[in-house]
């Protein structure tokens, strides 16, 4: 029993200790107990777009589409609702590939690197290129 | 017994665990009821949803604003019932169970402090049931979810220190953008440009203030979690370095988050009440906790059907738990929230297998029918007066007006609006919007059919 309940402390330690020591999603503070951290208070905008090809795009009107608050998602950079999303764009016709660029400054306003999605519909496969 | 293993088996004053299971569900009753269920509208909105986990995904449907009020209206309603009393522990899990699978199932709801009331419900479950005589009883009880409680406040409050330790909230950045700072002389200054212009005053340059004001939280931050690792041993070992610890722990919390909340500095919701009630629950001294537990008590004597003060209850053995499942079926239908009649009918089935199980017992299970019918009556009125005497309904219908206008979903906006009219209060009539819509989609028709 005791050591089962050390287990659970460790996996209570082990979550949100993973997200400094793992570094895969720096977006993704979930579990991470960083309320109010410097990232959630960064100031981002998305653009969508359908493409045929990764040069050859259309934007998409996000707000049509999409309830605001998987907007604040897509800002935050929530990388499971961009896939998704970009996933739902697979489905109009003769959309190859669904793209989103997010533009971020920090919390006193300095502009931080833009960061662009690719969903590639026939591959199903999402790339992040910073 | 070694330390290590022995600490699970930490002995602690009764009225912890009886404060802490009875004000954590009814904070979370409230929470349900007056913060959640106003959200319900956005599940659903456009077939959309991400859930927490891949997993869910692929096992649940695409949650709807039905599904997701049904199960928020379920939860509050049994959070409230185990806060009056009794708590069987199958229900405690079943709360932990329905509540964590409100956040769980869409990333609608992503706040960590969610997260966080998961994992003290679970080891709520594991807290015995003092029923209110015992709670004043100097004894005391030995059990791993109360530790386990402190343990996982520790390691948030740890966590949240060490986030707030990276370069921006150190030099104050972050907290000028939480507090909307704004230069000296401003006209409308931030929350705490006040006591930065003080500061300035007494020669720190504002720079120095910032870090100084970033320093100090994560301080407390750190101050809390350790006060929280010597809390659970308090009742068991009051040495006086570990009485101080845990003092210091308790003050802080209650300075971060009043200071929090009087700034309104998060906008979290009830999230600074949980951690005051918590920090006064776990890191207090017992015997006002105990004094607390009078009033309680005297009121519990009078309700108990087991008492012999004469008061009449005036219900029989088979009505009384057949009155307010009734009562509680019918008020889903009264609840102008979808899911609100199937939670109520689920609920009343619920309860109507609890009294019928009680029955069996015989004549010591008497007072328990009576107990769950009273318990089932009170949690219908208070849920009632949550869900229909506020702003609730109201605001349920009009965010989600909101949304679909905002989507340009006209049409479904302007019958939502009609909805969240007629349940608004003094001051918050939506009629200019309704007639702004009205106007639009007059527009739209005589566009089309001019074309």
């Amino acid at each position: 029993m005791s050591v089962g309940l050390w287990l659970l402390v460790a996996l209570q330690v082990t979550i949100p200790a993973s997200y400094y020591l793992l570094r895969d999603d720096r977006d993704d503070e979930r579990f991470a107990w960083r309320m109010f951290s410097s990232v959630r208070l960064m100031h981002c905008q998305v653009l969508a777009f359908d493409g045929k090809t990764p040069q050859e795009r259309t934007p998409v009107l996000l707000a049509r589409h999409l309830h605001a608050s998987w907007l604040r998602s897509l800002e935050r950079g929530r990388k499971h609702v961009v896939e998704h999303f970009l996933a739902t764009r697979c489905q109009e016709p003769e959309v190859h590939y669904g793209l989103l660029e997010r533009a971020c400054t920090s919390p006193s306003g300095r502009p931080l690197p833009r960061t662009h999605y690719r969903y590639d519909c026939s591959l199903r496969r999402l790339e992040v290129v910073q | 017994m070694s330390t290590v293993s022995g600490f699970w088996l930490t002995a602690y004053r009764r009225v912890r665990a009886f404060w802490l299971l009875r004000a954590l569900y009814t904070l979370l009753a409230a929470d349900l009821w007056l913060e959640m269920a106003e959200h319900g509208g956005r599940y659903g909105i456009g077939g959309f949803n991400v859930a927490h986990f891949a997993l869910l995904d692929e096992w649940l449907p695409v949650p709807t604003a039905s599904a997701y009020v049904g199960l928020v209206i379920t939860s509050g309603f049994v959070s409230l019932s185990l806060a009056l009393g009794p708590a069987p522990r199958w229900l405690r899990l079943l709360l932990a169970g329905t509540y964590t699978l409100t956040w769980m199932m869409s990333l609608h709801d992503s706040y960590q402090h969610h997260y966080l009331l998961s994992w003290l419900l679970v080891w709520c479950a594991a807290l015995p049931d003092v029923p209110v005589r015992g709670a004043r009883q100097d004894t005391l009880v030995r059990g791993w979810g109360l530790p386990m409680t402190c343990v996982t406040c520790a390691i948030v409050y740890g966590f949240t220190g060490i986030a707030k330790s990276e370069l921006e909230w150190r030099s104050g950045e972050v907290l000028q953008a939480l507090t909307h700072a704004r230069p000296p002389g401003a006209a409308e200054p931030g929350k705490f440009d006040a006591a930065r212009d003080l500061l300035v005053q007494l020669g720190l340059s504002e720079a120095t203030v910032w870090q100084l004001f970033a320093l100090s939280t994560i301080a407390l931050q750190w101050t809390i979690a350790l006060g929280y690792l010597a809390a659970p041993r308090r009742d068991q070992d009051a040495a006086r370095w570990r009485v101080w610890v845990v003092t210091l722990g308790l003050l802080a919390a209650f300075s971060f988050h009043a200071v929090a909340e009087i700034f309104q500095v998060f906008e979290i919701g009830l999230f600074s009440y949980y951690m005051m009630v918590v920090a006064l629950v776990l890191l207090g001294p017992s015997a006002p906790l105990t004094l607390a537990v009078r009033p309680v008590h005297w009121l519990s004597e009078r309700l108990s059907a087991e008492n012999d003060t004469g008061v009449p209850i005036g219900l029989t053995r088979f009505w009384g738990p057949a009155l307010s499942v009734g009562m509680l079926a019918a008020i889903g239908h009264v609840i102008p929230l979808p899911g609100a009649r199937v939670a109520c009918w689920a609920l009343a089935l619920l309860w109507l297998i609890r009294a019928g199980i009680s029955l069996r017992g015989g004549a010591l299970a008497h007072g328990v029918t009576q107990q769950i019918a009273l318990n089932a009556a009170a949690c219908t009125f208070v849920m009632w007066l949550a869900l229909t005497q506020t702003s609730v309904p109201f605001d349920y219908y009009r965010r989600t007006a909101g949304e679909l206008q905002r989507m340009g979903r006209l049409e479904e906006a302007l019958s939502t609006y009609r909805l969240a009219e007629r349940y608004a209060p003094a001051g918050r009539s939506r009629a200019a919007t309704i007639r702004e819509i009205q106007r639009e989609l007059s527009r739209d028709s005589q566009h089309r059919r001019q074309q």
